[in-house]
């Protein structure tokens, strides 16, 4: 099951000369929200991993699945009516797969900082 | 305490279809061990197997259930955490629907309201995803937490 069109939605996406920037819209009535957590909906740390590795997939057409996670760092909690933006930085497709740094944030403050590596597996 | 016996939503705040641990099987001061079955209606397979989403998803869930389990002994109630860092991750497949993971939490500090364990994750003895992740912990009480009597 992708979260695209799902737990989120694209709003705006460019593509900068070193960086490829999306924001997104989360859908607060998403049943992920009333799990996690009943009565305190809080965005769970591994979908915003997930929509990350949607993203990327959107973004270069491959199936990607990750296979490394150098680090994450969980900075702030993203609730459900935050738009936050994904920047993927540094970017490098090889033939041993594609890595990426990811930073999540909206114009306050930033919540998440990943770099991650993938397998491209179609 | 039988913590095996217990239901997982005794000891951690997450709830259907965010389960992602089915039972913890032992519990002491530094090592836990849990258990968790890919099933076909997973709110995070791709395809059918289980997301690397779901996998780190059940690595901080089984570190919740054994703080549960501690919250328990000391007689406190089920708070919600979230996941702090991941670090060193490596996936090396994804579990298939009907694979049952058996997942090893070491606790290597736990200072205060923070939790650093290293976990692994297997499949009949083969090791799938290994990490370490910090937990941390709120103040918040799981709304449906209840205290219980040991």
């Amino acid at each position: 099951m992708k979260l695209i069109n799902d737990l989120f939605e694209i709003v705006s996406a460019e593509q900068r000369d070193d960086s490829y920037q999306c924001q997104v819209k989360l859908n607060p009535e998403h049943r992920i929200y009333k799990a996690h957590f009943p009565g305190n909906p809080i965005t769970p740390g591994v979908c915003l991993m997930q929509m990350g590795e949607e993203l990327l997939e959107e973004k270069n057409g491959k199936q990607l699945q990750l296979s490394t996670v150098k680090s994450i760092r969980f900075k702030k909690i993203v609730g459900p009516n935050d738009k936050p933006t994904f920047t993927f930085t540094n970017e490098v497709l090889s033939e041993g797969g594609l890595s990426v740094e990811v930073a999540i944030a909206d114009a306050e403050e930033e919540f998440v900082k990943m770099v991650l590596q993938y397998q491209v597996v179609g | 305490m039988d913590f095996e016996k217990m239901e997982i939503t005794a000891l951690i705040p997450q709830r259907a279809p965010f389960l992602m641990v089915d039972r913890i099987l032992s519990c002491d001061d530094t090592d836990a061990m849990t258990t968790f079955s890919v099933r076909e209606d997973n709110i995070l397979l791709e395809d059918d197997k289980l997301a690397s989403a779901g996998i780190v998803e059940h690595m901080a869930q089984s570190c919740a259930a054994r703080m549960g389990c501690v919250a328990i002994l000391h007689n406190e109630p089920i708070r919600l955490g979230y996941i702090g860092e991941v670090k060193n991750l490596k996936i090396y497949r994804l579990p298939k629907v009907n694979e049952q993971l058996t997942t090893e939490v070491h606790i290597l500090t736990d200072i205060l309201d923070m939790t650093l364990a290293s976990v692994s994750t297997k499949v009949n003895g083969e090791v799938i995803a290994e990490t370490r992740m910090k937990l941390a912990m709120t103040h918040i009480e799981a709304a449906d937490s209840k205290p219980i009597n040991i």
